[in-house]
């Protein structure tokens, strides 16, 4: 998949992003419930080139090394991640992820973060770098 | 609510009204202009106060060091005035350090004006708590600190532009050297100095340029939650109670819009945000330079391999140094004592005072009492606060602790109580008060439980001073080992026990910096001072309290109460136990009185202990000495920060835990049983 140029502004300043308050926003790709379960994010890639559609995963399964775009931030603990500025249009990188279970170390900007799963979990990214794992 | 007027009231100033400034003759209190520091965590606010007020002032590279008010005067610019250095926090609602959110801290200070500290280097992340500041409707000063960081990484700031888009003055600052801090100052003296002399009625407000980020849509709902907040002051109490902004509102510490835009922070500052991507674009350009050393070892230390070796042996070698130059140290020290001064006070002494237990017991106090701060406190303290400074200016082992946060999970802590553990290492004292940075009451109880577990300098000085030169190198290490492995375990048993479960966290990570030989010797200095300055009375005095009753024949009723039980479970002489209880006073003390004994009663220097002593019942008193009951300091701030009955039972469990744990020792090394000595 080609990164295209990032496009800093997706939503235009005003249009009421305030907080996402409703559920997480559902993937627009076609891949049925059980696939998507079993997919790794490589096969999601390949999905998403025969598709020509670009992926939007959760942060909790971004490999590492790979950069991407936040579309949708889950209400659970949207104010936190606000706060840390991860809301929808921020970019950010997968840095490592911690062994057994720890939290996911992600790079925004200049700053790194620290994100436990479950709270990445709520993230949605849509990947724009492919890192070298 | 109540506490709320309290606290207006309790600032001695009369809550001034806006037509306040109509009827001034003249009476009208001259209040200090007020600055309040405000920025993210870890921006070194900090240091920033400790330049401009040219004191030292308690610093970390952790996010969440200061969890206090700290007020200071300063004078920059042919102006004094106060600066207030709040808690770091990542908005304005946000809950930095306690329940209450920060603009009530904020405006519990009732700041004339606000110096913002940025990081210059990452502007982004920074500017949206500064268009929150410019909407309370008070003067905003920003400093863009950290900027040789900044230029180091090739990150450049159009200041000027900043300072157009903000409506505000934007200084490059440098905290580490000082750098502008002193022009930002006297700026932000000049802004806050302007409107306290407008709101006395001394000068007309100048007019402002309307400032907004919002669409109409949005800045109509500001405008119609601003008309509500102004409530008249006639409304009284009750309407206050509804409308807690209202409160500052009427007294003039922030304009109506101001307290509209606090009430509507949900709302707005997502646009703040979209608006700090946005203006990013337009003030900070990136060259492509290299990753400092610092950031490429920052990636290695949050990576599993090599971070988790690294963090092993980061820990090990400082262990080791404090082991290897504090024992060198004392080792030279105590000499040095033993050769001049103590046969001086041995002669000079007995000759001056006429009672002979008298003469004993200042023998005790000035001899004895001041080697053992020689051969412990000094050496061992001075080098353990040494290295704990340069690590935590470094920021190393929070990023390593993020590694572990699974260990953490499973104690029921989030990864930020890696803050006050890494603080216990060198006072519990202070990492009690650092629990604030947990969320709930539980994981703070589980937090501060382990703290004071965790060996301070003062204990770590003990298990290396009793166990290194005589023992052996491994039997202090066995120690730490076995200390941990308990606090472990408590941990583990305390979050099964207590009812509930701990947060999911996002932290984030302070980037690592060559600590600044200077800071780390000027903070371990301030902190070693005050210790000197604490022992050494308790010390002089506990070890003369001892030598009165050992030279005045009172110690035998003592020994044969005390003695069986110690004995019979702990395999320690008397005297141990008792040195062991005089701990509770300052924890060192415990060691130094039993060296102030081997010098009395064997003459011997450090090394002397381990004629008192043997190798087993060093290892099981060294044991005792930390875990049981923390020192006086530690449950006084138990007590102020959980209540007194989670102070009584983390004092009366850890008794508790340390007798345990003494007998099952003493009776696998053998030693239970052995009749009292002394």
């Amino acid at each position: 998949v080609k990164a295209p140029e990032p496009d800093r502004r997706p939503v235009p300043l005003g249009s009421r992003v305030a907080l996402p308050a409703g559920p997480m926003d559902t993937p627009t790709w076609a891949i049925p419930h059980w696939l998507r379960r079993v997919a790794t994010s490589s096969t999601l890639h390949m999905s998403i080139a025969a598709s020509g559609q670009r992926p939007t995963i959760t942060l909790d399964r971004v490999p590492a090394g790979c950069g991407g775009r936040v579309v949708a931030v889950g209400s659970a603990h949207a104010v936190d991640l606000l706060h840390e500025g991860i809301l929808p249009g921020t970019h950010l990188r997968l840095r490592t992820v911690a062994p057994v279970g720890g939290p996911v170390i992600v790079e925004l900007g200049r700053a790194t973060l620290a994100i436990a799963r479950p709270i990445a979990a709520t993230v949605r990214i849509m990947l724009e770098t492919e890192g070298s794992p | 609510v109540i506490h709320r007027h309290q606290s207006l009231a309790s600032r001695g100033a009369p809550v001034p009204s806006r037509r306040d400034g109509a009827d001034a003759t003249g009476a009208a209190v001259a209040r200090p202009a007020v600055i309040a520091l405000v920025g993210r965590p870890n921006v070194g606010k900090s240091t920033f106060l400790a330049r401009a007020s040219r004191r030292f002032a308690e610093t970390a590279n952790a996010p969440g060091t200061t969890v206090t008010l700290e007020r200071r005067v300063v004078t920059a610019g042919g102006r004094s005035g106060l600066l207030v250095d709040l808690p770091g926090t990542r908005a304005l609602d946000d809950r930095p350090a306690d329940e209450a959110p920060f603009w009530e801290l904020l405006l519990a200070e009732r700041p004339d004006a606000i110096l913002v500290v940025i990081d210059a280097g990452d502007v982004g992340r920074h500017i949206p708590l500064v268009i929150a500041c410019r909407e309370l409707g008070l003067p905003i000063v920003v400093a863009a600190n950290l900027a040789d960081e900044a230029e180091r990484r090739g990150v450049e700031l159009d200041r000027g532009r900043l300072s157009q888009l903000l409506l505000a003055p934007v200084h490059r600052t440098v905290g580490r050297t000082g750098d502008g801090v002193d022009v930002a100052v006297a700026d932000a003296l000049r802004l806050a100095e302007r409107r306290v002399s407008v709101r006395d009625g001394r000068s007309w407000p100048r007019a402002t340029a309307p400032a907004s980020i919002y669409p109409p849509t949005v800045e109509a709902r500001i405008a119609a939650t601003a008309a509500t907040t102004a409530i008249p002051h006639s409304l009284g109490a009750a309407a206050l109670d509804e409308a807690p902004t209202a409160i500052h509102v009427a007294a003039g510490t922030i304009s109506p819009r101001g307290a509209a835009s606090l009430l509507l922070t949900r709302e707005l500052e997502p646009i703040r945000w979209l608006t700090a991507l946005d203006w990013v674009e337009q003030v900070q350009r990136r060259a492509d330079v290299h990753p400092t050393l610092a950031d490429r070892l920052a990636r290695l230390a949050t990576s599993p391999w090599p971070g988790l070796p690294l963090f092993l042996a980061v820990t090990l070698g400082s262990f080791g140094l404090v082991v290897l130059f504090g024992g060198w140290l004392a080792a030279a020290m105590a000499a040095a004592w033993s050769a001049t001064v103590s046969p001086w006070l041995g002669s000079m002494i007995p000759a001056i005072v006429p009672f002979p237990a008298l003469a004993g017991a200042l023998l005790w106090s000035l001899d004895g009492g001041l080697l053992g701060m020689i051969a412990v406190g000094v050496p061992y303290v001075l080098t353990f606060y040494l290295v704990i400074a340069a690590l935590e200016d470094s920021g190393y082992l929070m990023s390593a602790a993020v590694l572990m946060d699974r260990l953490f999970a499973g104690l029921g802590l989030s990864g930020r109580a890696a803050i006050p553990l890494l603080t216990a290492t060198g006072c519990n004292v202070p990492a009690v008060y650092g629990t604030r940075v947990l969320r709930t009451r539980r994981e703070r109880l589980i937090g501060a439980t382990l703290a004071t577990l965790t060996p301070c300098s003062a204990r770590s000085a003990v298990v290396i001073a009793a166990l290194a030169p005589t023992v052996g190198t491994g039997a202090a290490l066995a120690a730490f080992g076995l200390v941990a492995g308990l606090a472990l375990s408590v941990g583990f048993a305390t979050n099964a026990i207590v009812p509930g479960r701990q947060p999911a966290l996002v932290l984030e990570l302070a980037p690592l910096r060559l600590p600044l030989l200077r800071h780390v010797a000027a903070k371990a200095w301030w902190r070693f001072r005050s210790f000197v300055v604490m022992a050494t009375p308790i010390m002089l005095v506990g070890s003369f309290a001892l030598g009165l009753v050992y030279e005045s024949g009172f110690w035998a009723p003592i020994a044969t109460a005390v003695g069986p039980f110690s004995g019979w479970w702990l395999g320690l002489p008397a005297f141990a136990t008792v040195a062991i209880a005089f701990g509770f006073l300052r924890k060192e003390l415990a060691l130094q009185l039993l060296i102030a004994l081997a010098a009395m009663t064997y003459g011997a220097g450090i090394t002397g202990v381990g004629e008192v002593l043997s190798p087993p019942q060093l290892f099981v008193y060294a044991i005792v000495a930390t875990i049981s009951i923390p020192c006086v300091a530690t449950l006084a701030a138990l007590r102020a920060e959980l209540g007194g009955r989670a102070a009584l039972g983390i004092g009366l469990g850890t008794i508790g835990l340390a007798l345990l744990v003494g007998g099952v020792l003493a009776r696998l090394l053998g030693i239970a049983g052995m009749p009292a000595v002394g």
